[in-house]
């Protein structure tokens, strides 16, 4: 069977998924109480049913109403920015914000296909010293600025 | 009487030095990161978050105010110069507004938006002022089936009015209440979906889920897009428009600031609805109409004040109810809750200055984007020139250094990677982001206020429809969804929210 909308199907698919998730994991899990003295599942079993519901029926009309198809999808931009993310989150701790800020700063640069490394470089400097002076000087934020081992 | 006390009250708290200076940095951010293409206000707002966390919480407040009409005010600057229209909410502005600024005629058309948004910022405020109160009081007697019923009807309403399908929409509110229940349950003390991480018995950060979705999400895909902007107003002319210009305009500031004020409170309404409804009215009263789409000042004067007056007002269910009318006010009821501050009707009688000032600074913030933004329109055109491969990294640091500082642990920055992931998904698929995050404040909300309701009737869930405003509310919110049906109203729908 062809598939109208692909874009609306897989909405479907997530969306029922997550439902069914939730619903299992309340349903199983979790007390249901009573309706005058709800327990932790009550309403996310509800919940839950109610996104598996609304997921078959973006699943349906993506089987029945002609729409979009899935876009082109370049996943190099988003990698690298989880990349710089990752990078970032490791490195905060060991070495502090001035330099894990320039090595967030350089590979995130790496997400676009225009990158220089002249300015990124220089990017990276004037944006790691800012982040120092606006987030510990100026505002006291707890961030570790300096190397500590 | 006792407004005029009350705003009395209310300038003592925002003309202090500092709060003055908080107001007026949030505004200058605020149109700074608005007039970057590519941000618009909830993701300016969220970026911003964490330089208010240290600060007292009526300074967070009325900073945060001024960035988000900064960035509504910077979005519109952005969509006359480069016809990117930096939010949803300026679309139209860029209709009529870059015609203008191919004309050489962008200085009339920046100025009669910056007027007319002084002028519908001026009306709102005190629209605020007066009405505020009376629905701070009423909704003090509002039960916990009346807030259930309210939230259903706020949610259905915002889902009626987001762009796109109706269907994934619902889709994204539920999902959204159901990331909002993550977390500790208050009542039981079970620690629900943690899967196992501890920093999950506290909930999913609410900055690391926005900034994901409004920061990281978007940046993702404008790198994927490519970003080819050209700023073709050269010649910017004068900025303040002609009396001709402000003749013309009148009429259409008026009819705008009134049409605002109203779709501003409505849930799920704010700023996008209005500015849409007034140009649409404009086109329709217009005499003669066929200048307009080709650089009629009154395609920006309407719209720029409607907007306007519709951001301003949108303050009214969040600060009385506290229930969110859109994403940004979602993000400031968050605020206010980092700030330890429990968002309802009890904000106006426990902390009147906080309340008042919040309300006098908004005006203050107004008279400052007047003052402000017309002689610095050189400023943000060479703003608008640095190009994306600059910018994007500055996003990215802002928002790992919030989503670590909301914290103070990298485990955020983590679920802000794997948030981002979901978002991306979001958007490929069409899935508009804002009713998940509305979902998402309202989530565990909505449940203590169900299970408070339903104590109450012992268990019996008639309690809703047996009481009359909480009925009302229903009754409401099945209208709103039935209306939809009817194919009529769909279509138009579907041509007023159309970009």
């Amino acid at each position: 069977m062809r598939i109208a909308s692909t874009k609306d199907f897989l909405a479907g698919i997530l969306f029922a998924a997550f439902g069914v998730t939730f619903a299992a994991v309340a349903a199983t899990s979790y007390a249901q109480g009573t309706p005058a003295r709800m327990g932790a599942g009550f309403f996310p079993l509800v919940l839950g049913l109610l996104l598996t519901g609304v997921g078959l029926a973006v699943m349906a009309r993506g089987l029945i109403v002609a729409g979009d198809g899935l876009p082109r999808v370049r996943l190099r931009p988003l990698l690298s920015l989880l990349a710089a993310m990752v990078l970032f989150a490791v490195l905060l701790r060991p070495l502090g914000l001035l330099v894990s800020a320039a090595v967030l700063v350089l590979a995130g640069s790496l997400s676009s296909p225009e990158f220089r490394l002249r300015d990124a470089l220089l990017l990276a400097a004037a944006l790691s010293v800012g982040a120092v002076l606006l987030f510990v000087m100026l505002l006291g934020l707890p961030l570790p600025v300096w190397p500590s081992f | 009487m006792e407004t005029l006390a009350n705003l009395e009250l209310g300038f003592s708290v925002a003309l202090t030095l500092a709060n003055i200076a908080y107001c007026f940095i949030g505004v200058l951010l605020g149109t700074l990161v608005g007039v970057l293409p590519g941000l618009g206000p909830v993701a300016s707002v969220a970026m911003l978050l964490p330089i208010t966390f240290t600060l007292p919480p009526d300074s967070a407040l009325i900073m945060l105010a001024g960035i988000y009409y900064g960035a509504q005010y910077g979005g519109s600057t952005t969509a006359i110069l480069v016809n990117i229209p930096g939010e949803s909410s300026s679309v139209v502005t860029a209709i009529d507004g870059y015609r203008m600024a191919r004309a050489g005629r962008a200085g009339p058309a920046l100025g009669i938006a910056a007027i007319g948004s002084f002028f519908a910022g001026t009306i709102s405020t005190i629209a605020i002022a007066c009405f505020a109160p009376v629905l701070s009081d009423l909704a003090l007697e509002f039960g916990p089936a009346e807030y259930f019923s309210l939230m259903v009807f706020g949610l259905i309403a915002a889902v009626v009015l987001a762009r796109g399908s109706l269907l994934k929409a619902i889709g994204m509110v539920v999902l959204g209440l159901l990331l909002g229940l993550v977390g500790t349950d208050v009542n039981s003390g079970t620690a629900r979906y943690a899967l196992g991480f501890p920093e999950l018995r506290d909930g999913i950060g609410f900055i690391a889920l926005s900034m994901a979705l409004f920061g990281i999400a978007e940046v993702a895909c404008n790198l994927e897009a490519g970003q080819d902007r050209n700023v073709t107003a050269q010649r910017i002319g004068r900025v303040l428009p002609s009396l001709n210009d402000l003749r013309i305009s009148a009429p259409s500031i008026l009819r705008g600031t009134t049409l605002g004020a109203v779709l501003g409170v409505l849930p799920g309404g704010g700023a996008l609805l209005a500015s849409f409804a007034s140009y649409m009215l404009e086109k329709k009263v217009a005499r003669p109409p066929r200048t307009f789409g080709h650089g009629d000042i009154r395609g920006v004067a309407g719209p720029e004040s409607a907007n306007n007056a519709g951001a301003q007002t949108s303050f009214i269910p969040m600060i009385t109810l506290g229930i969110p009318s859109n994403p940004t006010m979602a993000l400031m009821i968050g605020a206010m809750m980092i700030q330890g501050i429990a968002p309802g009707p009890t904000v106006m009688s426990e902390r009147p200055g906080l309340f008042w000032g919040l309300i006098a600074s908004m005006w203050v913030g107004n008279l400052m984007l007047l003052v402000l933004n017309l002689p610095l329109v050189g400023l943000w055109i060479r703003l608008l020139k640095v190009p994306y491969r600059l910018l994007f990294p500055a996003i990215l640091l802002f928002c790992v250094i919030g989503a670590y500082s909301s914290s103070n642990s990298v485990f955020d920055i983590y679920l802000m990677g794997a948030l981002a992931v979901l978002g991306y998904v979001f958007v490929k698929l069409d899935c508009e982001p804002a009713p998940l995050i509305l979902g998402f404040i309202l989530g565990p909300m909505m449940e203590e206020n169900l299970r408070r309701a339903l104590l109450i009737s012992r268990g019996h869930a008639e309690t809703f429809v047996t009481q009359p405003i909480s009925l009302g509310f229903l009754i409401a919110s099945v209208a709103l969804l039935a209306v939809l049906v009817v194919p009529a109203i769909r279509s138009t729908r579907e041509e007023a929210l159309q970009e």
